[in-house]
């Protein structure tokens, strides 16, 4: 007992003398390295996170990869007909995404002479950036805004399925695309507008320029902004999309000559000449960026193609109409694995997923 | 449909707090990582990896236990970096034992303290500076940093230790005050 204070002290002052060193160096680190942005590196650990997801998956799914792509042709057939015109269809099995070989976003550029060759840098599953006339390329982004070149060229950007890319243009506008998609554009803008053409599906935030509309021109719309926020899907032969972030954007819809303006939180549903504005919670419609799919009262064929589309597998679905006509609610992330998500596809009472010979069969349930 | 909303709101509440522990102590644990390995680009990596690794993890996410998890993990990955880059290994006890035992209000505290340190150290001729960033951050040897500077073996080590009693006067005369 008597003892014991004494020791207790020693032992403060080792601690007191333990926490002065540390402290003293962690002043040390801080004086010497810049303190990082926290948010700064928290958008990068979310864009990282879709990347890394992936490869976890492509593990995963490796077999079934390999099956569907050494049955499926190199060529990109998405036989993804809408279910209603499928109906007349006599065939018993609708095939709702064809996976394809999955390779890395190609990025293409023209020359003096007009044509289009790939780009010298192939972005492959390389870490290391490679900077050529100012523009960075890595295998997750491109950024073209300090773009050096002395001629503004023509460039177009592929993504392969089950990956997402992400490209700075040279006015600083930031774009994502997601799986399976393509975006044309000028390496520098100039003139009354900044044009770009997309398929697929992207998600773009405009640096503002007021004096330079920015117009994305796609097979059935054109979007027309200044400085926004906002997500477009236009995947051919599906239900097309655009849903606002911030700011306003102008919908054109050139097929029925008609215009409509969007306010944040509204998206707007375009098929078959018939559109459709309403109120929605958007994170449904842009949380890909970060890995994450929310489908919200969407087709069950609709689910099933995007589906097939990130996780790069053949989906062949059987023709029955409650499947053909049901609607639902259905969250997954990235990061679940394959067996995982089948089994929670499972857990509705009227679907059966059974993946076969590299493909994913869909029935109802009996 | 109700199931998934609320799927959606559990999701999106464990996500908001995951960001918050991520924003408010990415740099802490940074600047940990950098008691190991004095570069910033490899410790965001290591931190990086440590808070996805805590990602995939994150249904058994809880904010209290996480800290002092995440200094533990990046210890480690910051003893495998040292080994696989065979650097030498200074001081890899390190003080995990002692950071594990602190609670929030030890953290607040150090921080606030670590906060004076700077301003001490901000205080003190650039040649002290200089030994002591030499010796803390890259852990050289009074021998090396003597060499480096032209200083004797004696005088460099005349520089920390008036730089720590500085800093040890300035705490020992603030708990006086404080009737400590």
């Amino acid at each position: 007992m008597i003892n014991e204070p004494t020791n207790i002290n020693h032992e403060n002052e080792d601690c007191i003398e333990e926490r002065l060193h540390y402290e003293c160096e962690q002043a040390l680190l801080r004086i010497h390295f810049e303190k990082p942005s926290a948010e700064e590196e928290w958008v990068k650990f979310r864009e990282g996170l879709a990347v890394k997801s992936r490869k976890r998956i492509s593990w995963s799914v490796g077999g079934w990869i390999l099956g569907g792509v050494a049955a499926a042709v190199a060529i990109w057939i998405v036989v993804l007909l809408p279910w209603h015109r499928a109906v007349e269809k006599e065939e018993e099995v609708l095939v709702l995404f064809t996976a394809i070989e999955s390779g890395y976003p190609v990025i293409m550029e023209e020359q003096p002479d007009k044509s289009f060759v790939a780009s010298s840098v192939i972005v492959a599953d390389n870490k290391e950036e490679k900077v050529i006339e100012g523009v960075v390329y890595s295998d997750k982004k491109v950024d073209y805004t300090r773009h050096s070149g002395k001629s503004p060229r023509k460039s177009v950007v592929s993504i392969p399925c089950g990956q997402v890319y992400k490209l700075i243009l040279n006015d600083s506008t930031e774009v994502w695309l997601n799986a399976g998609s393509s975006l044309t554009f000028p390496t520098r803008f100039s003139g009354k507008q900044r044009l770009v053409k997309l398929e697929g599906e992207a998600y773009f935030k405009v640096a503002r320029n007021e004096n330079m509309p920015f117009v994305i021109e796609t097979e059935k719309l054109t979007a027309r902004v200044l400085g926004t926020e906002f997500n477009m899907k236009v995947y051919k032969d599906s239900e097309t999309h655009v849903t606002l972030v911030k700011g306003a954007v102008k919908v054109g819809m050139p097929e029925v000559n008609k215009e409509v303006v969007l306010m944040p939180g509204e998206d707007i549903t375009y098929v078959d000449r018939d559109f459709c504005v309403k109120k929605v919670d958007t994170d449904y419609y842009t949380q890909w960026r970060f890995g994450y799919f929310y489908f919200d009262d969407m087709y069950l064929v609709d689910i099933l193609s995007d589906l097939g589309r990130w996780y790069n597998v053949t989906v062949e679905m059987e023709q029955d109409s409650l499947l053909l006509n049901q609607r639902l609610h259905f969250v997954v992330e990235r990061s679940e694995s394959c067996e995982q998500l089948i089994a929670n596809l499972n857990a509705f009472e009227y679907l059966s997923v059974v993946p076969e010979d590299g493909k994913w069969i869909v029935r109802r349930k009996k | 449909m109700s199931d998934l909303k609320s799927e959606k709101q559990s999701i999106d509440l464990r996500r908001k707090e995951y960001e918050n522990f991520f924003k408010e102590n990415y740099a802490r644990l940074y600047y940990y990582a950098l008691h190991f390995i004095p570069d910033s680009e490899v410790c965001k990596d290591i931190v990086g990896d440590s808070f996805y690794y805590l990602w995939e993890r994150i249904d058994a996410f809880r904010a209290e236990t996480a800290l002092s998890y995440m200094y533990t993990h990046i210890h480690h990955l910051c003893i495998d970096h040292i080994r696989r880059a065979k650097m030498k290994e200074a001081n890899a006890d390190a003080y995990l034992a002692m950071l594990q035992k602190w609670d929030t209000r030890d953290w607040e505290e150090s921080e606030e303290r670590i906060g004076l340190i700077m301003q001490l150290i901000e205080k003190m001729p650039a040649s002290t500076r200089l030994v002591m960033e030499q010796c803390y951050i890259y852990k050289k040897k009074y021998r090396q940093v003597a060499q480096m500077t032209g200083l004797s073996e004696s005088g460099v080590r005349k520089h920390v230790m008036k730089g720590l009693n500085a800093i040890r006067s300035y705490f020992s005369v603030k708990y006086k005050k404080g009737g400590v």
